[in-house]
C-alpha cells in the first residue's frame, strides 16, 4: 500500500475509534436510569413530541396513541 | 521456431456478412529474428499481431508460441504464456497517463507473484535499456510521444521475455523519433529478442541490420521468403 | 499474486484517480448517511421508548362521555383493587395547559410526593435537591424545552398559570429536569397533586385515568370484560393493545424507510449506470490493456473487485461515521424536527446512541451488492472477451 492511501485509512481507523469510544463511553446506564425515573414518577412514557397538541383529535381507541388521522407520519401525536 | 503459425484464418462476422480479415497465414518465425510485417492499412496487420500474442481467436489453424498453442490454452495459461514471453508495444503508446513512466513500467509484473523489491529491480534496469530512467518519476501524460515510445518500450521489456511485438510503433512518432526507436530495436535484436514488427512506414525497409520484410495484403502474405 | 505488489498498484491506482472515484464515493456516502441517520434516530427512539415501556402498567382505565374523555372518578380505584388479581392501582392527574398567545402547550402531571416511591425517583433524578425546600410554597419541576420557552417569554422565575374558574396561580420554577430526560419530559411540567388538579379543573376527588397491573397475563383478555361490566361508561386499553399500537407504527415506519429507500436505491442506480455508460469505453481500453501486458481474467477481477469493494466500504464507513456525529453528537439538527416535530416546544432532546448491528449491516449488504453488482458486471463481461480493443 502507498503511503497516502495508508495515512488515510488511519485517519478512517482514528474516526472510527473516536466513534467507538463516544459510544462506549456514553453513560448510556445513566440515561436510561434517569428515564425510567421520570416515568415511574409521573407514570407517563410517552415522548414528548413537539407537535401542537389539538383535543378535538383524541385516539378514542387508544388513548396512549396518536389519532389515527395523525398517524401518517413517524411517532406523531 | 519460436513463432510458428499454421493455416491460420480469422474471420468477422459483420450482421449476416462473414469479412475475411486473415486468409490461410502460414509462417514460421526463428528466435532472434526481426520480422517486419509490412502493408497498407486494412491488410489485416493488427489482427495477425493479437493472434500471436493471443488477444484473439482464431476461426481456424493455429498459433504455436515456443510449441504452445497459445490460441487453445485457456485464459489462466495463456496469460501467464503472454506475460512471461511476449512485450507488446502499440501505435498510441497505451500508457496509463495519470501513472509515472516508473509505475507504468511496473504494471506487467503485478500479477507476477514477485516482491515489490525484485518488481523495482526489474523495473530500473527495463527503464535503462529503454533509455528513460532520467523520466522515471514525471507522469506519462506528460512526457513526448518519443519518451512515450521509450517508455512503453521499457514496458514491454520488464517481463524479460523473448519476442517483442510492435503494432505500427513509430505511426506517432516523428523521423528522429522514429529512427531512435528503430535504434532500440536494433539493440534489443542483438539481445537476442525475437521481434515482430507491423507497420507501413517506409523507414522499415532499409534497416541496417537482419530482418525479413513480409509484405501483406487483403489478409495473405503476399510473397514470404522464409519457408526455407 | 504478490498481495504486496498488488496492494500497492490498486491503493496507487485509487489515490491517483481520486477524481474518478470521488463523486461515486460522495454520491453513495451521502446515501448511507441519510440511511443511517434515520435508522440511528428511529433505533435510538424505538430503544428509549421500549425500555418506557417496561414499566408501563398493563391497563388504563377512564371514564369516557360521547367519545371523550371526562374527569375519572376516584372511587373507580377502590373498586378495582377489590378486583382479584389487580394490583399497583395508581391514579394519574395530567393534562394539557395551553400557553395561549401562541397555542404552544405543556404537560402539567401531577405527582403525589408524599409517596416513598416519588421521593426516591426524585431523589435519583435531581440529586442534589433538597426536597423539603419544594414543599415550601407553591413549585414546579419543568422540562428543559418548557423552561427554555417560558424564559424566552420572560417568565424567568415563576409562572401565573390560570385556572377554569378564573384564577391565577403562581408556581415558581423549582428545578429544570435533567435533560437526558427530554424526549420524555421536554415539554413537561410536574407539580403536586393538588395544585396540579386545581389548574387543570379537576375536583378532589377526580383524576384524569387510573393504572393498574394484572401481573397474570392469561386474565386479561377477562380482565377487560369485567371492566367493562363495571360502568357503562369506563373505557379501558391494555398495554398489549398499546404495545400492538406502536409496533404497528414501526411496522408502518418500516413501510415509509422502504419506500425512502427504494427511491434512493432507484437515484444511485442510475447514477451508477450513466457513470459506467461514460466510462465503459476508457474502462474497455483499461481493461483490454492490462490483459495485453499479461494480466489474467482472474487478476483483471480480483483488481476491479478489491477496488470496487474498497469504494464500497470507504463510503460506508464515512457515511456511517458522518450520520453517526450527526444524530448523536450534533442531535441531528432538521432530521429531528421530522422524527419529534418542531411545532410545539423547541425540541432539545439527546439522542441515546443505540448502534444496531444489525441494521447496520443490512444497510452495507442492500447499499453494497447492488453497487458491486453494477460495477462487476460489466467489469466481468468486458474481461471474458478478447480484449482486441487495446490494440486499436
Ligand atoms: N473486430 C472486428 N470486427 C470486424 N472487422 C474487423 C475487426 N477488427 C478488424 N476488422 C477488419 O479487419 C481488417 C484488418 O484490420 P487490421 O488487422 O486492423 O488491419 P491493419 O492493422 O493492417 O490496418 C480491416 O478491414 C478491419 O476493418
Ligand atoms: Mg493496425
Amino acid at each position: 500500500m502507498i503511503k497516502p492511501f495508508v495515512s488515510f485509512v488511519l485517519v478512517l481507523i482514528l474516526m472510527v475509534f473516536v466513534m467507538g469510544s463516544h459510544y462506549l463511553l456514553f453513560p448510556h446506564k445513566k440515561t436510561t436510569e434517569s428515564m425510567l425515573n421520570i416515568t415511574s414518577l409521573t407514570h407517563i412514557s410517552s415522548l414528548s413530541l413537539s407537535l401542537s397538541y389539538d383535543e378535538s383529535s383524541f385516539n378514542r381507541t387508544y388513548p396512549e396513541m396518536p389519532t389515527l388521522g395523525k398517524m401518517d407520519f413517524l411517532y406523531e401525536r | 521456431m519460436m513463432i510458428k503459425i499454421e493455416n491460420l484464418y480469422r474471420t468477422f462476422h459483420h450482421d449476416d456478412n462473414e469479412v475475411p480479415v486473415l486468409k490461410n497465414i502460414n509462417l514460421n518465425i526463428k528466435e532472434g529474428e526481426c520480422i517486419v510485417l509490412k502493408g497498407v492499412s486494412g491488410s489485416g496487420k493488427t489482427t495477425l499481431l493479437s493472434l500471436i500474442a493471443g488477444l484473439d481467436k482464431p476461426s481456424s489453424g493455429k498459433v504455436l508460441i515456443d510449441g504452445e498453442p497459445i490460441s487453445k490454452l485457456p485464459d489462466l495459461f495463456a496469460s501467464e504464456l503472454r506475460a512471461k514471453k511476449i512485450g507488446m508495444i502499440f501505435q498510441h503508446f497505451n500508457l496509463f497517463e495519470h501513472l509515472t513512466v516508473h509505475e507504468n513500467v511496473t504494471i506487467p509484473l503485478i500479477p507476477s507473484g514477485l516482491k515489490m523489491k525484485e518488481i523495482q529491480k526489474k523495473v530500473d534496469r527495463a527503464l535503462s535499456l529503454a533509455h528513460i530512467s532520467h523520466k522515471k518519476e514525471i507522469q506519462a501524460g506528460r512526457l513526448s510521444g518519443g519518451e512515450q515510445q521509450r517508455t512503453a518500450i521499457a514496458r514491454a521489456l520488464v517481463a524479460d521475455p523473448d519476442i517483442i511485438l510492435c503494432d505500427e510503433p513509430t505511426a506517432n512518432l516523428d523521423r528522429d523519433n522514429s529512427l531512435l526507436f528503430i535504434e532500440s530495436i536494433k539493440e534489443l535484436n542483438r539481445l537476442g529478442k525475437t521481434i515482430v514488427i507491423a507497420t507501413h512506414d517506409p523507414l522499415f525497409e532499409h534497416l541496417d541490420f537482419k530482418s525479413t520484410i513480409i509484405p501483406m495484403a487483403d489478409g495473405k502474405i503476399v510473397s514470404s521468403y522464409d519457408d526455407e | 499474486m504478490n498481495a504486496n505488489a498488488f496492494w500497492h498498484f490498486l491503493t496507487l491506482q485509487l489515490v491517483k484517480e481520486r477524481s474518478k472515484h470521488l463523486s461515486v464515493i460522495l454520491i453513495s456516502m451521502m446515501i448511507v448517511f441519510l440511511l443511517s441517520s434515520v435508522l440511528f434516530i428511529s433505533s435510538s427512539i424505538r430503544y428509549s421508548l421500549e425500555e418506557t415501556l417496561k414499566v408501563q402498567p398493563d391497563f388504563v382505565v377512564s371514564r369516557t362521555l360521547g367519545g371523550t374523555a371526562i374527569p375519572t372518578p376516584m372511587a373507580w380505584g377502590d373498586e378495582l383493587l377489590e378486583i382479584y388479581g389487580v394490583s399497583q392501582v395508581t391514579p394519574r392527574v395530567y393534562g394539557r395547559y395551553f400557553f395561549e398567545p401562541k397555542g404552544k402547550s405543556f404537560l402539567l402531571v401531577g405527582v403525589d410526593f408524599m409517596e416513598e416511591q416519588s421521593h426516591k425517583n426524585l431523589q435519583a433524578l435531581i440529586e442534589t435537591t433538597d426536597i423539603k425546600a419544594f414543599f415550601e410554597g407553591k413549585q414546579m419541576f419543568v422540562g428543559q424545552g418548557v423552561k427554555e420557552y417560558l424564559n424566552a417569554h420572560f417568565y424567568k422565575g415563576s409562572y401565573n398559570f390560570l385556572t377554569p374558574k378564573g384564577q391565577f396561580e403562581n408556581v415558581k420554577f423549582f428545578k429544570t429536569l435533567p435533560s437526558q430526560t427530554n424526549l420524555i419530559s421536554n415539554d413537561m411540567i410536574i407539580l403536586p397533586l393538588d395544585l396540579a388538579r386545581k389548574i387543570l379543573g379537576y375536583d378532589e376527588e377526580e383524576v384524569t385515568d387510573i393504572l393498574f397491573n394484572v401481573p397474570n397475563t392469561d386474565e386479561w383478555d377477562m380482565m377487560t370484560d369485567k371492566l367493562s361490566a363495571l360502568h357503562y361508561d369506563l373505557h379501558v386499553v391494555n398495554k398489549k393493545e398499546v404495545q400492538r399500537s406502536y409496533a404497528n407504527l414501526y411496522n408502518y415506519k418500516g413501510g415509509v424507510f422502504l419506500i425512502l429507500f427504494l427511491i434512493l436505491l432507484a437515484t444511485f442506480s442510475l447514477i451508477l449506470y450513466q457513470r459506467y455508460s461514460m466510462v465503459y469505453s476508457s474502462e474497455r481500453r483499461h481493461i483490454g490493456l492490462l490483459r495485453a501486458l499479461g494480466w489474467s481474467i482472474n487478476a483483471v477481477l480480483r483488481y476491479k473487485f478489491t477496488e470496487t469493494i474498497v469504494v464500497v466500504s470507504v463510503s460506508y464507513i464515512l457515511g456511517v461515521l458522518l450520520a453517526y456525529f450527526y444524530v448523536f453528537v450534533l442531535g441531528a439538527p432538521i432530521l429531528r424536527e421530522i422524527f419529534l416535530g418542531g411545532k410545539n416546544l423547541h425540541n432539545i432532546v439527546g439522542f441515546l446512541p443505540v448502534l444496531d448491528f444489525s441494521v447496520l449491516s443490512s444497510i452495507f449488504l442492500i447499499y453494497a451488492l447492488p453497487f458491486i453488482a453494477s460495477v462487476l458486471i460489466p467489469v466481468w463481461k468486458v474481461s471474458v472477451t478478447d480484449p482486441k480493443e487495446a490494440m486499436l
